[in-house]
């Protein structure tokens, strides 16, 4: 293990979470402001990312471990899909909006525009969880630990 | 009936991620939900027979929403691509075995089944190209799936040539938007057909070279066609299967007649340059074969100039419909590149899933091609093979279309089969008469679940000469070839000549 | 003016795709093929001191129709960024792979290696 700045590892610590709030907030109100789903997904991942490099990988395969990031990603895609079919067991149309009625379309509400703000959600989850994983499979290949990659696998 | 429209693109998708989403325990079910997910697929297109019709997106209606488009040619190709499918899904079951992770295999299969089906279900062409990309994307990580050097480097090499070349054609579909401001295809062919002058070198000349770039590469027509015979000897059989005849490729060609029908034939005549690159296909494509020795690439060479023949009859078709002189070359050529396309689908995937079975338990026998006769003489062309008719059928009409040019590319056309002929044949008989006692060894050791598609693809080898009885032809070929052939209007007519 | 400069880019891009022996040297130059196009349709969608293309109480929908930038080349950038981004990283990764079995990046050396190993 190699000697990790002071500074960066108690720094990361503290904005990390100020990162993923950011995150959050980016893709809840997709639908009323810019931001949506997958910039608010990259940023949600980057919270990560930034642990994985100022503290390195152990520390942020703790918050996200291997195999629940690779959960989320099938499983944000999944959400997706769902919504888009339960238009069509609703509504008979296949994507159809069928909360609009609920939920109409207004101005500064969080709760409108009926599924967007699902669907925004479902693509935030899939979009951090797909970076996340990206950027550690580059990292892994790039220490060139085969093995590593492989226990990884494993799990 | 309609909203199954939009669930053949959905449906792979949702097996994908939830195949993704097995938890460790169940993954020795996976087979058993990729097959079933499949077949599920393939009964999907075939109940969708004879249907046309568009299904518009969240109720959201043309200009504004995407919508999903049906015709005869679109369900036509579904029903093969996806019986194709299903069958390399039966071989690779037992195949895979000697792959680690099964599972993420699948996973992509399904991706790649899912942008396929939706290539050919698009109605607009940003998101024909999206779905060409998710397809491609799926297909440049299955080609390098055994991750050895060899696979990456193929892998590497179709990538990066991949993403260039969608990006042009990207860039073309943005020209587009900017000329016209839609996307749509039906749209943007009657914003086109509907343009009183088009000048030499105008920027929708520049658009559409542009935009039929990208599918030109996918279809791995003559001067992009480099990344295919890497990419096809290095996968995995079953992924080459899928990449070459069955599924990019033909979809790339789909997806290049589609736009260039619907959205460019009311003002350009882009015949003549598909039947051009057709020709180019053809010859390169046997030219380089006869120089190679290793049994996949030479094939994948070969392959390259089956679809040369595709888009030359596609091409000729185009040309000639304009002039009313010649309307059986037109029926000879529309038809017969259909039925060659049908062809084409059926027979490269044929031959190298036999040769992925002669190399099935111990990996990586190179040396030793399991060579499948059907497939190699339907693709020669030899009488009793439907390959045999549709080409000639092409050939034909080139001939009597009565056009020094038609003449010219028959002479071609017909020299590369002749030549294609005698040198798979000669080949492949040496090859029998040596290798006959090693192959009946190996035919024992394949189990079941990997003969089925082989013995399925090789019947249809034949079958698929009964196509061409009338009552099935009219049903089937007929409507298809009039949905892809341009509206020829009488006013447009005098002021574009 | 900006149009020509997205294709002046476009060529750059290509040309170092064409020239370039080194695998991360090309994967830039496809990046930067991909960004000349992205900004391509983000200018096609500009209008100069448009509105955002977002309704509010202050803003009619046909004061949008007349006034706003165009908001679907922003939708499609949004899909090829996307695009852009996986094959990065595929490309990136079978990079990285095979700079570990051959320990270069130069795709001379990897063809001068790969005959090697076949004699």
């Amino acid at each position: 293990m190699k000697d990790r700045s002071l500074i960066a590892v108690i720094i990361s610590r503290w904005v990390s979470p100020f990162i993923f709030l950011y995150g959050v907030h980016l893709i809840a109100y997709g639908h009323l402001s810019p931001g949506g789903g997958f910039p608010g997904g990259v940023v949600l991942a980057c919270s990560f990312i930034l642990a994985l490099l100022a503290r390195g990988k152990l520390a942020a395969l703790k918050r996200m471990p291997y195999v629940f990031a690779k959960k989320l990603d099938a499983s944000g895609a999944f959400i997706f899909l769902l919504t888009a079919f339960a238009g069509l067991i609703f509504a008979r149309v296949f994507f159809l909006n069928f909360l609009n009625q609920i939920f109409p379309g207004q101005e500064l509400r969080l709760f409108s525009a009926g599924t967007v703000m699902i669907n925004n959600f479902a693509i935030g989850i899939k979009i951090c969880a797909s970076i996340f994983l990206v950027i550690l499979f580059i990292s892994a290949l790039r220490v060139g630990k085969d093995t590593e990659m492989k226990t990884m696998e494993e799990d | 009936m309609n909203n199954l429209i939009p669930i053949l693109v959905a449906f792979p998708l949702a097996a994908g991620f939830i195949l993704a989403l097995l938890p460790g325990k169940w993954l020795k079910s996976a087979d058993s939900i990729a097959l079933v997910a499949s077949s599920i697929v393939f009964l999907m297109a075939a109940a969708l027979y004879g249907y046309e019709g568009i299904y518009e997106i969240g109720g959201w209606s043309s200009p504004v929403g995407i919508n999903l488009h049906i015709d005869s040619f679109g369900w036509l190709m579904l029903i093969a691509v996806s019986f194709v499918g299903l069958s390399v899904m039966l071989f690779s079951i037992n195949y895979m075995k000697t792959y680690t992770s099964r599972n993420r295999y699948y996973v992509l299969f399904f991706m790649m089944t899912a942008g396929i089906n939706g290539t050919l279900l698009a109605g607009d062409i940003f998101n024909r190209f999206v779905y060409v990309e998710l397809a491609a994307i799926a297909s440049y990580v299955l080609v390098g799936f055994g991750c050895g050097a060899k696979e990456l480097t193929a892998a590497l090499k179709y990538a990066v040539l991949g993403a260039a070349a969608s990006a042009v054609s990207l860039f073309g579909i943005a020209f587009l938007y900017a000329l016209y401001g839609t996307v749509d295809m039906a749209l943007l062919g009657e914003v086109i057909s509907g343009l009183e002058t088009v000048y030499p070198f105008s920027p929708l000349h520049l658009a559409a070279g542009l935009a039929i770039t990208g599918f030109v590469f996918k279809a791995a027509a003559f001067p992009l066609h480099i990344w295919q015979p890497d990419a096809l000897s290095a996968a995995p059989a079953p992924v080459s299967a899928i990449v070459s005849g069955a599924l990019i490729s033909s979809t790339g060609i789909y997806a290049l007649l589609r736009t260039v029908n619907t959205v460019f034939s009311g003002a350009l005549r882009l015949g003549p340059a598909v039947a051009a690159i057709g020709l180019f296909s053809v010859a390169a494509g046997t030219l380089t074969a006869s120089g190679t020795k290793e049994y996949k690439r030479k094939i994948s060479y070969y392959s390259i100039s089956q679809v040369g023949y595709i888009l030359l009859g596609f091409g000729f078709a185009w040309h000639l419909i304009y002039s009313e002189s010649s309307a059986a070359a037109v029926f000879l050529a529309g038809s017969g590149a259909i039925f060659h396309l049908l062809n084409y689908a059926v027979f490269t995937p044929l031959i190298f899933l036999k040769s992925g079975a002669a190399e099935y338990p111990e990996k990586r026998d190179r040396d030793f091609p399991g060579v499948s006769y059907a497939g190699i003489l339907s693709l020669a062309g030899v009488p009793p093979f439907a390959g045999f008719i549709s080409k000639a059928m092409i050939i034909a009409a080139c001939f009597i279309s009565g056009t020094y040019s038609g003449f010219a590319a028959g002479v071609i056309a017909s020299a590369a089969a002749v030549y294609t002929l005698i040198s798979l044949t000669r080949s492949n008989i040496i090859n029998f008469r040596i290798k006959r006692k090693k192959a009946r060894n190996i035919s024992g050791r394949i189990p079941l679940l990997m003969k089925i598609p082989i013995w399925s693809l090789s019947a249809l080898c034949i079958l698929l000469w009964l196509l061409f009885i009338p009552v099935l032809r009219e049903r089937i070929i007929e409507p298809a070839r009039l949905s892809i052939m341009p509206q020829v209007r009488a006013g447009v007519e005098g002021s574009l000549r | 003016m900006l149009y020509t400069l997205t294709s002046v880019l476009f060529l750059v891009g290509l040309f170092g795709l064409l020239t370039q022996r080194n695998i991360i040297k090309i994967i830039i130059s496809v990046s930067i093929i991909e960004s000349a196009v992205n900004l391509f349709l983000v200018l096609v969608g500009y209008r100069k001191e448009g509105l955002a293309p977002i309704i509010t109480r202050h803003t009619s929908h046909g004061k949008i129709m007349e006034l706003s930038v165009d908001p679907f080349p922003q939708a499609m950038v949004v899909t090829s960024i996307v695009i852009g981004l996986s094959v990065m990283a595929l490309m990136i990764a079978i990079a990285l792979r095979l700079y570990h079995i051959y320990g270069t990046y130069n795709i001379d050396e990897i063809k001068k290696k790969q005959e090697e190993e076949k004699t």
